[in-house]
């Protein structure tokens, strides 16, 4: 990349940020960008990782540089000198977003708060349908946590990473707004009016409740899920994931106003981050995220797709929503920035991808590559066949369970089956044995189809709120707005530039094989191999604990 | 060839039969793509083009078009069929300019009809010597390829026109008009431009 300095690169210069959720797709992305480039020269960026698995945050997170495909470019650069070179820029703090106060140590707080201009706050879970107790700790507890430390700090910055997705199940325009009224009341998605205070602890009462119902725990989790899951939906959030996510907003927004000296909060919201374009290379994806489930579904046998073809898939490469995230991060330093600010990093509103059409280019990848299969299976049969568009929902389509229910009697008539008792003497004797055989593998095959139709079908319902029962339109006004106004050399750099995506080219030469590289192995159980390391030759510093500690407060609490 | 900076001008059907085929079979097959979105017709004729015709194409025919080209000579493609399959198949093969026919859109999906005026018989000679124009090539300086008695127009319309592999119209015309024929039964591209190499 290219060295010359910026505006942006000016108004990050010498910032002290603090950034948590690092480890995962997005943090990490963020993180090697921002080093590649050369912004926050001349500052500290304090990293909040949690130890693993025994191993310290430190110890977590020089195996991620030394490793992580994201690091490569910066590996291959610096080579030997990468760790004295990161130790210049970083350090390391021990915490987690499920501790209260994200679980810093008081000591080391005091020196954050005192030094720290931003807080970058990524952490969080992104599964559909998680506990809601685990979602209520890490996505609303940890905000507020973050939003909290960020009033603290020197520079009064919050950067708080959400999606848009907080819109819930609406159709049409999804606005650049949190859904908060001047009384700090707020209104869900259905336009329900409710007090953001009192359903916290509605939500968490709940969730007391079902787990003093149930002595087991895998059925208090499911009783947990089932009842958050009732709350959201009556809101009109589709999941437990969008709840969380939009309840988090709403109250540190809502916290935000009951501060004297309130500090300056970004809500930043990407659409569905899917594969990179070229940053940190073409096709880069981690874990499995929104699409590679849908992308899998097209490689079976199941063909019937409960979609409205013009329904957005907004999707955005992450290298698009990293560099939404540094414009608007130079916005937030500004001293004019607004108290309140909400930017939507989407598609859907200026090139739109549907899910009809993410389905025909999958399904014509699919194709090419099936054309070249040694697997008779490809070449013959899924070659030739195409997705279909259904309009029937998933949840009342009754040919999936129609298909379950057949192959689970097959499979159970297969396994009881006994020559001794199925066949005639003579036909045993010549037969039995290998028909026996036969039926014991054609059951267990018939398991395993029995449990991927069960897999097909929690994942269409999972997903049928946005493939088929609404269609928000996220407003992306502000990031192409701030985009547009920086100078060509800034705007080549760090303007998002999703309206330059061709989305054939795109979907058939960067997610698909990205996917099939990156996420899709994950689905089948195997492994997603890391570069070989090449470890970092000193250790990254720990943030230094002050001689003073402070404590972790309530968000608002000196306005209590 | 004709040497000097005229231009190699090869009609679809020259190169391969399935480029064109008379314009109203034209208009009544392309109306079977009806409903057909543009990704899928785009992907699947640029498959056809690279994976069926150009391989078809034999090699002593790449190495003619290349040494046209070496020599400074525009290539130019002319073909009945869709621009999709059209298009590819022309930069697969080193075509500078391709003239085809374009497929309707509404909504992203193909209408079935194709953008008037058909480029056929009778526009494939005007649109070449617009082409000739803008490029500031005079078509009494370039030579043209036909196989079909339909490519006529296109033939009289330039300098040195060619029959390959003659249809018994076209070869009844060259015989008339004493333009020169090649190869009397198609029987591999190669073998036609090698011919037509030695009869100009």
């Amino acid at each position: 990349m290219s060295s010359a300095q910026t505006t942006v690169h000016g108004a990050l210069a010498g910032k002290n940020v603090l950034i948590t959720g690092v480890t995962g797709f997005l943090g990490k992305v963020f993180l090697a960008f921002v080093l590649e480039e050369g912004l926050l020269e001349g500052g500290r960026i304090t990293l909040l990782v949690r130890g693993k698995k025994g191993r310290s945050a430190q110890a977590r997170l020089s195996a991620l540089f030394a490793r992580s495909p994201v690091f490569r470019r910066l590996r291959s650069k610096h080579g030997a000198e990468l760790g004295p070179w990161l130790a210049e820029r970083i350090d390391v703090i021990d915490g987690e977003a499920r501790e209260p106060g994200l679980g810093i140590d008081p000591a080391q707080r005091a020196t954050l708060e005192a030094r720290t201009d931003v807080v970058i706050h990524v952490a969080g879970l992104t599964d559909f349908n998680p506990d809601p107790t685990d979602a209520i700790t890490v996505n609303i507890h940890g905000a507020l946590a973050a939003a909290t430390l960020a009033q603290r700090t020197r520079g009064r910055r919050l950067m708080h990473i959400s999606t848009c997705f907080v819109a819930g199940g609406i159709d049409g325009p999804a606005v650049e707004q949190v859904a908060l009224d001047e009384h700090g009341g707020a209104r869900s998605p259905n336009g329900t009016r409710f007090d953001p205070e009192d359903e916290l602890l509605a939500i968490e009462s709940v969730c007391r409740a079902q787990s003093q119902r149930h002595t087991d725990i895998v059925d208090a989790r499911k009783a947990r899920i089932e009842a958050g899951s009732l709350r959201a939906r009556a809101l009109g959030w589709p999941n437990l994931y969008t709840y969380s996510k939009a309840l988090a907003e709403i109250l540190i927004a809502s916290r935000q106003r009951r501060e004297r000296h309130p500090c300056h909060v970004m809500m930043f919201r990407p659409a569905i981050i899917e594969c990179a374009r070229t940053f940190p290379l073409p096709g880069w994806n981690e874990g499995v995220n929104t699409a590679a489930p849908l992308v899998w579904l097209t490689g079976t046998l199941h063909r019937h797709m409960p979609f409205i073809y013009t329904h957005n898939f907004d999707v955005v490469p992450v290298d698009d929503v990293v560099r939404g995230m540094v414009v608007s991060l130079a916005a937030l330093v500004r001293d004019d920035a607004p108290l309140l600010d909400v930017v939507q990093v989407a598609t859907g509103d200026h090139n739109p991808l549907t899910y009809g059409r993410a389905l025909d280019l999958t399904a014509l990848t699919r194709r090419r590559q099936y054309a070249k299969s040694a697997d008779p299976l490809e070449r013959v049969v899924l070659q030739h066949l195409d997705s279909v568009i259904g309009g029937v929902a998933a949840n009342k389509d009754p040919l999936l369970p129609a298909i379950k229910t057949g192959v689970r009697t097959a499979r159970n008539m297969l396994i009881a089956f006994d020559p001794e008792m199925h066949l005639p003497k003579s036909m045993r004797e010549r037969f039995g044995a290998k028909l026996a055989t036969f039926a014991k593998k054609a059951g267990k095959e018939l398991g395993q189809a029995s449990r991927t139709v069960g897999q097909v079908t929690e994942m269409l319902l999972a997903y049928q709120p946005f493939t088929f029962d609404h269609n928000p339109i996220f407003t992306t006004e502000r990031v192409r707005g701030m985009s547009a106004a920086l100078g060509d050399e800034d705007r080549a750099r760090f303007g998002v530039q999703t309206h330059t995506i061709d989305w054939r080219d795109y979907w058939m030469n960067v997610e698909i094989p990205g996917l099939d590289r990156w996420s899709l192995p994950i689905l089948r159980g195997e492994r997603v191999l890391d570069d070989d390391p090449v470890p970092l030759t000193c250790a990254l510093p720990v943030v230094e604990a002050s001689e003073v500690a402070t404590h972790d407060v309530a968000y608002a609490g000196d306005a209590e | 060839m004709l040497g000097g900076a005229l231009s190699l001008l090869g009609a679809g059907q020259t190169l391969h039969p399935r480029l064109g085929s008379g314009i109203e079979s034209t208009r009544v097959q392309w109306q079977a793509v009806e409903g057909f979105t543009r990704d899928r017709l785009e992907v699947l004729a640029e498959d056809f083009a690279t994976e069926v015709l150009v391989p078809s194409v034999e090699t002593d025919a790449r190495r003619l078009i290349a040494e046209a080209k070496r020599a400074g000579r525009k290539l130019v493609l002319l073909a009945e069929t869709i621009d999709a399959i059209a298009t590819p198949f022309g930069r697969a093969l080193g075509f500078e300019h391709v003239v085809a026919n374009q497929l309707v859109f509404a909504d992203e999906r193909a209408t079935g009809d194709l953008v008037a005026p058909i480029v056929g018989p009778e526009l494939a000679p005007r649109r070449l010597a617009a082409l000739a124009d803008e490029l500031g090539v005079s078509l009494s300086a370039c030579a043209a390829y036909g196989a079909s008695g339909a490519d006529r127009l296109l033939l009289g319309a330039v300098g040195s026109p060619c029959g390959l592999h003659a249809d018994p119209e076209l070869a009844r015309l060259c015989r008339d008009l004493e333009w020169p024929k090649v190869g009397a039964a198609r029987s591999g591209v190669a073998a036609v431009l090698a011919q037509l190499q030695e009869g100009t």
